[in-house]
């Protein structure tokens, strides 16, 4: 039963990398994205791409919460009281992520538009570093069970965290890169196409060489993640290497569409690879997914709330896609008189 | 006292019946008095309003024209928020001290970590900043509004779709209230 639950937990955590995680990777490019010239045409295919679905990506985030505190509360116990540092400053990045995405449309001067964006920029960069520092902190065995507490600073920033962290956030960016370029596409903006193309590639390369890094500080400092990687996880990390491949190559021949759909299944891999790397653990070698879960009636009723659930949400988030694709979605917000203003009166404070 | 369902006349605890270490003290029962007095009252108050305006439109066919009907009604988004926030006080310090009652005490469920005094100020900072650019920038967006010649098209968030000229006056008297034509902006 336990098992059951925490593949559900597993898939959950894959459609918020793959969906969420992209909304944060395409902060990351608003963030590099330039100056207020420069910098134009790249945020609008970034506000138009994520514009319509960015807050429903975050369903997933508060599924994952709601599954590990019900379902395995010792293990969530343990995880947040070890890294309450990382998850509180992940939840006040999200607050500032959003705020700063939707002020920053209802303004129009320059000088708040910066702020705001950057407000939105840089805590898109600083929510997936958290979340990957504590993924790399429980993979490094960072987090004691039963009530006690790990280091608040250690525990998420050493060396696994640290690159596993980094790993989170080049990935995500990635992924972001190689929608963009899609969504640039759909728009039939060629010239932002080879931008997100170039950036996609460029991303795309890093996460190999980071990864390699990576590799090598979790065979140092994460012994049985590293051994499960090598031995239960090893068929995933070779699905996410030859998916990783070969959304590089459809993207390097621009056969866009493909080498989206390869980059999302490369990443949902190594996702994948992460869990089963340390199975049976929840915190390896510390506490096992069956000895944190909670009682079966518990989990039973957890499994069919979420069915419902799944049964619920899942057809509206498949319109949304759809609609979104099919670029049948309004543009968030009203159309603002101050938008058709002459741009003389909306630089004036410049 | 008795149950109706039942017939059986249900036994009112004291507080002698409750151990002297889990009572709350004197001073969240009276938190909790006045908390729930607040609720209660100002709930009966907003209900009394919503039955006032029902009986003007059932009666009259309009919405009731009294000076202390506007402000009893401007008041009540306030009241409301207060109102609830009366009834989270009633929950959070009634409890008191349990969280799980009779299975765990609320400063055994509370996290051993010393940094939460930093969080909380942390999100307090956070969400007063927030409210203070909400405020600018809704203040900003209605400035460009107006500077902008207020409503040039019908299609105004929320506003009504009617033509430019009635839906000024719509807008401006709200109801069937002839007499209390606002100025045109």
């Amino acid at each position: 039963m336990s098992t059951t639950i925490a593949i559900v937990l597993l898939l959950a955590v894959t459609a918020y990398v793959i969906f969420g995680g992209a909304d944060f990777g395409a902060g990351l490019w608003d963030l590099v994205a330039g100056g207020p010239q420069t910098g134009e045409r790249p945020r609008a295919v970034i506000e138009h791409g994520i514009g319509p679905v960015w807050e429903a990506n975050h369903v997933w985030l508060i599924f994952i919460f709601v599954i590990t505190w019900t379902a395995f509360p010792e293990g969530f116990a343990a995880i947040t009281l070890t890294m309450f540092v990382p998850l509180t400053l992940a939840a006040l990045g999200i607050v500032f992520r959003g705020a700063g995405f939707a002020f920053r449309k209802a303004v129009v001067r320059t000088k708040y538009k910066r702020w705001f964006g950057g407000a939105f920029a840089l805590s898109s960069l600083l929510v997936p570093f958290c979340f990957g520092a504590i993924a790399g902190g429980i993979a490094s065995e960072q987090i004691p069970a039963g009530g006690k507490a790990g280091d608040p600073v250690s525990s998420w920033l050493n060396p696994t965290s640290i690159v596993v962290g980094v790993l989170g956030v080049i990935l995500v960016a990635h992924l972001a890169a190689v929608y963009l370029v899609r969504v640039a596409h759909r728009e039939g903006d060629l010239e932002m196409v080879s931008y997100f193309r170039v950036r996609a590639l460029g991303s795309g390369l890093l996460v190999v060489v980071v990864g390699v890094i990576g590799a090598f500080i979790l065979h140092a400092k994460a012994s049985y993640f590293f051994d499960g990687l090598t031995s239960r996880a090893a068929p995933l990390l070779v699905l996410a290497v030859l998916a990783g491949a070969a959304s590089l190559t459809l993207l390097w021949w621009g056969a866009l569409r493909g080498g989206r759909l390869a980059a999302a299944v490369a990443v949902a891999a190594l996702v994948f690879t992460g869990m089963v790397a340390q199975w049976p653990y929840m915190l390896p070698q510390t506490l096992k997914y069956s000895e944190a879960a909670a009682p079966n009636g518990t989990l039973i009723t957890i499994l069919v709330a979420t069915g419902l659930a799944a049964a619920l949400v899942l057809p509206g988030f498949a319109l949304l896609y759809v609609l979104d694709q099919r670029d049948l979605l309004e543009e968030e917000g009203v159309a603002d008189i101050g938008d058709e203003l002459p741009p003389a009166y909306v630089d004036e404070s410049n | 006292l008795s149950d109706p369902s039942t017939g059986k006349s249900t036994v009112v605890q004291g507080l002698d019946a409750v151990p002297a270490d889990t009572r709350p003290t004197t001073h969240e029962v009276n938190i909790v008095h006045l908390a729930w007095d607040v609720m209660v009252g100002l709930g009966t108050l907003l209900f009394l309003l919503a039955v006032w305006y029902a009986a003007s439109w059932i009666f009259r066919r309009r919405m009731p024209q009294s000076r202390l009907f506007l402000w009893a009604a401007s008041a009540a988004g306030v009241l409301a928020v207060v109102t609830m926030e009366a009834g989270w006080i009633v929950t959070e310090v009634g409890r008191q001290p349990w969280i799980v009652y009779e299975k765990m005490r609320v400063e055994d469920a509370a996290t051993a970590n010393h940094g939460v005094v930093i969080t909380f100020f942390a999100v307090c900072v956070l969400y007063v900043g927030l409210a203070i650019a909400l405020v600018m920038v809704l203040r900003a967006m209605s400035r460009r509004f107006r500077r902008g010649g207020g409503f040039t098209d019908v299609d105004a968030p929320y506003g009504p779709s009617a033509p430019l000229d009635e839906a000024t006056d719509a807008k401006a008297t709200d109801e069937k209230a002839p007499d209390e034509k606002a100025p045109v902006p």
